[in-house]
């Protein structure tokens, strides 16, 4: 509870330091301050990763798979918390498929695992995208998730090891090229681009891409309004069906780690960051401060809703354990999950049909 | 105000424009560009070509959600999951890896230091294949009405993907491997201005039927023929094909039935297979075509089952054989694999496809009303852009309503043209001959690059930049192109910025 209070009173002070910020403040500190910075921390985990899963495969013990694992855990918060700006280099590159694709091909990764083909980064590279990235990674780390995430270590087949570590390579070369994509140079067949943080927080009449600060403003929110639906009507909805007997395990995201509250929940959490500007520890200004110019009331009430939405989200996670992909098996964790559901469209409706005019005003 | 314009749009007919095709001068204020079915709001993001057409009903709206889901989803080869489908070969795994965000793809990136790069997941190009043999067929069944000639042992595209029991000696290969290198060259204005130009150039490796013939010391392959055509496709645009569709066949014949031989234009329809005509017994299958980038199909309905078929590998009501059936690739797929052999997707999944394709909204223009828009705008008609980009059309009946009877600007004449040596593919599809291309529609075109920064133009992508595009049009545009290069660098800029409107 003192938390909570805590928490209310930073919003407040924010609210007060943001409320004369200009559409240019808010673009300059949303581009470097959340998203640049969200990139590099996620080249930062991913590299980590990269070198726990290489330890683990070096010597594979339970320490080192709980170190992979939580170092799993770690880069995922960076990744989640980028998906309310899933735009310009994570789709011009290709980088999101490679990265995230799920589900993942079971099927498939068993053949591979099963042939006598040495697995090195440039083998998974030409491979399918069902059969790379985080959810491959974590199928390795974390066995089945169907009744548990927790794959004891003598389990792991040298084959698995030598997949797990040529993925996390991969994995790691690619957040790399993104955070170069956005602070360096967002076309690397091109020199002379600039990065992308430069091309978003600069736009004008000769900017390619954005001819206006109107225009950045307005991908910020439809960003958050882009995930706040994905979140509900995707992730959540999909696999939840329209009732247990059509409740599908299958298109659960992050089953086998049981993280797939913690991925909405910071996909929510990166709705909050592009609204109020905070990120880590940088502080705003965020679109928030362009609804306050308009409407105080409205400006704080999203900003509680987002944060509602994250509780909602969190409590979905089943008592006696598990997460969402056990949730939805249950009658009460189904009607948990509809009220997060519920939410999350909410807040994307206000978003949509309030925020947004806000633009214009 | 509007009469200001309105005397400004006159002018423009009688000094700009006066030997050149009749054209409606409205489009150069007109905002609606896809009439009712626009969307005003949701315009200048990365999100621009996700919306539902504006005015389609609730019941419409679900249906379209639904649609959009299936195109996002990713297709599986496990035969256990309902979205099974995928391959045996295949260019993607779902619609959206070509048509990113609803927009136009990209080429793949060649890192610095690298000449070739392999086309591996998630490339929005591939290649379109086919045998010439320089007969002149009729159209008739015997040669599936003048469709392409597949290549025997392959089909009449390159699949360059594939499920991991398609090629036990390379996992995760199609029919053959497709390497990609991009050739630069420079255009010069004659004021002295340089634009440095690309096309990519392709090769193929590794071909699944590939033999070392000791004779001439060379690896060869049906594939590697000289009679062999090859043509890159690029992932386009997925807005406003709904409306395209109701274009009415007169006024698309009007266009071509044109005298504009002094402009050294000459638009011309293809005539292709209608698997719809197909399925319903039809004795003369043949529909104008409207889709594809040589106008290969009629419809939504036949360019969306298709691409889900071909691209995809998935079987449909529409298609329900595989493209690989009866090759050696395939035999060998099935002894190697449980290969069902029953039809891989449900009907409402193909439908659903099919709704949402056809129901994509096109964004409003922008800048309407500044000055350098409304100038470029002009310069647009007076180099005779709008001959082939064609402004306005109002559209027929359609099986959806809210596509009926609307005012449109997709500047296109849905016509195809010789578009000169430089873009040619020298491939026939249907009576599309190898320097043709359809005109390609330019709504939504300044709206291309915030939806997927690296897109590029014309058929194969190579086009970084709109100014990049026009300067490769040659042909029949050639007339248009010299007066493009020879305007003054400050109009030329206009003119570009009018386009970027759109």
């Amino acid at each position: 509870m003192k938390t909570l209070k805590m928490m209310a009173m930073a919003i407040a002070f924010m609210g007060l330091t943001a409320q004369a910020a200009t559409n240019k403040e808010i673009i300059n500190h949303i581009s470097y301050k959340v998203i640049l910075a969200t990139y590099n921390d996620l080249a930062t985990e991913a590299a980590n990763l990269s070198t726990a899963v290489s330890a683990l495969a070096a010597n594979p013990t339970t320490e080192t798979l709980t170190a992979a694992q939580n170092q799993w855990r770690v880069t995922r918060i960076p990744w989640e918390s980028s998906e309310a700006f899933l735009f310009g280099p994570v789709d011009s590159l290709g980088i999101d498929p490679m990265l995230d694709t799920w589900p993942l091909n079971k099927l498939d990764l068993d053949a591979v695992l099963s042939g006598n083909r040495a697995i090195s980064t440039d083998f998974v590279r030409n491979l399918p995208v069902t059969l790379q990235g985080f959810h491959t990674i974590e199928y390795l780390l974390f066995g089945e998730g169907k009744t548990s995430n927790n794959k004891p270590v003598s389990s792991l087949t040298a084959k698995q090891l030598e997949y797990a570590k040529a993925t996390a390579a991969l994995l790691a070369e690619y957040t790399a090229n993104l955070a170069n994509a956005w602070s360096k140079n967002h076309d690397p067949e091109d020199p002379t681009t600039p990065g992308y943080v430069k091309i978003i927080s600069q736009p004008g009449v000769n900017n390619q891409i954005y001819s206006s600060e109107r225009a950045v403003m307005e991908e910020f929110i439809q960003g958050m309004i882009g995930i706040a639906d994905e979140v509900a009507n995707g992730k959540m909805s999909d696999p939840m069906g329209g009732d247990i007997a059509s409740a599908n395990m299958a298109l659960v995201e992050s089953p086998f780690a049981w993280n797939s509250l913690n991925d909405f929940s910071f996909n929510v959490r990166s709705i909050y960051s592009i609204y109020t500007g905070n990120y880590r520890d940088a502080k705003g200004p965020g679109v928030k401060a362009l609804v306050e110019k308009v409407d105080a009331e409205l400006a704080s009430r999203v900003e509680a809703d987002i944060l509602n939405c994250i509780q909602l989200i969190q409590a979905i996670r089943p008592a006696k354990g598990g997460d969402f992909g056990q949730a939805i098996f249950t009658h009460d964790g189904r009607a948990r999950t509809q009220k997060a559901i519920d939410a999350l469209n909410a807040l994307r409706e206000t978003l949509e049909s309030e925020v947004l005019p806000t633009l214009d005003m | 105000m509007k009469a200001c314009f309105f005397i400004l749009a006159v002018n423009l007919v009688l000094s700009g424009a006066a030997h050149a095709a009749p054209v409606n001068m409205d489009y150069v204020h007109a905002v609606k560009t896809g009439g009712d079915t626009t969307v005003f709001f949701k315009g200048e993001s990365a999100q621009a070509f996700r919306n539902p057409a504006a005015n389609l009903t609730e019941e419409e709206i679900e249906l379209h959600l639904k649609g959009d889901a299936l195109f996002e989803s990713n297709f599986s080869d496990d035969t256990s999951r309902s979205e099974y489908g995928l391959g045996p070969v295949y260019n993607n795994t779902n619609c959206a890896a070509c048509h990113a965000k609803d927009g136009r793809g990209q080429l793949p990136v060649v890192p610095f230091g690298k000449e070739w790069v392999q086309l591996k997941q998630n490339e929005s190009i591939f290649l379109r294949i086919s045998i010439e043999d320089g007969l002149n067929h009729p159209k008739n069944a015997a040669t599936n009405w003048g469709a392409p000639i597949p290549v025997p042992g392959f089909s009449d595209q390159l699949f360059h993907l594939g499920s991991m029991g398609a090629r036990t000696d390379f996992p995760g290969a199609g029919q053959a491997q497709v390497w990609m290198k991009n050739e630069k060259s420079a255009f010069t204005y004659p004021d002295g201005e340089v634009v440095q130009l690309r096309k990519p150039v392709f090769k193929i490796t590794g071909a699944y039927d590939e033999y070392f013939d000791s004779v001439t010391g060379q690896m060869r392959s049906r594939l590697y023929e000289k009679d062999v055509k090859t043509s890159p496709r690029m992932g386009t645009l997925m807005i406003g094909l709904g409306l395209l569709e109701a274009i009415k066949e007169s006024d698309i014949l009007a266009l071509a039935a044109r005298d504009l031989s002094d402009e050294g234009v000459y638009g011309k329809v293809n005539w292709v297979l209608d698997i719809k005509k197909l399925m319903s017994n039809d004795p003369y299958p043949v529909s104008m075509g409207r889709f594809g980038l040589k106008n290969n199909t009629p419809s939504v309905f036949h360019q969306s089952l298709g691409a889900l078929r071909g691209d995809i590998g998935v079987t449909n009501y529409a298609f329900p054989q595989e493209s690989i059936a009866g090759t050696p690739l395939f035999e060998q797929f099935k002894k190697n694999t449980n290969y069902p052999g029953k039809l891989e997707t449900a009907d409402e999944v193909g439908d659903g496809l099919v709704f949402y394709s056809q129901t994509l909204a096109i964004p409003s223009r922008r800048n309407v009303t500044e000055a350098e828009v409304i100038r470029g705008a002009g310069l647009f008609a007076q180099v005779n852009c709008t001959t082939c980009h064609q402004p306005s059309f109002v559209t027929g009946p359609h099986e959806i309503k809210a596509f009926s009877n609307q005012k449109i600007y997709p500047y296109t004449d849905m016509l195809l043209h010789d578009m000169g040596d430089g873009l040619a593919d020298g491939r026939q599809d249907f009576d599309a001959n190898g320097r043709q291309w359809k005109t390609r529609p330019l709504w939504g075109i300044g709206h291309t690059q915030t939806v997927n920064p690296r897109a590029g133009f014309l058929h194969d992508g190579r086009a970084r930049t709109i100014e990049e595009a026009i300067l490769w049009h040659g042909g029949e545009a050639e007339h248009s192109k010299g007066k493009f290069v020879n305007l003054p660098k400050a109009d030329r800029t206009a003119l570009i910025q009018f386009i970027r409107s759109l």
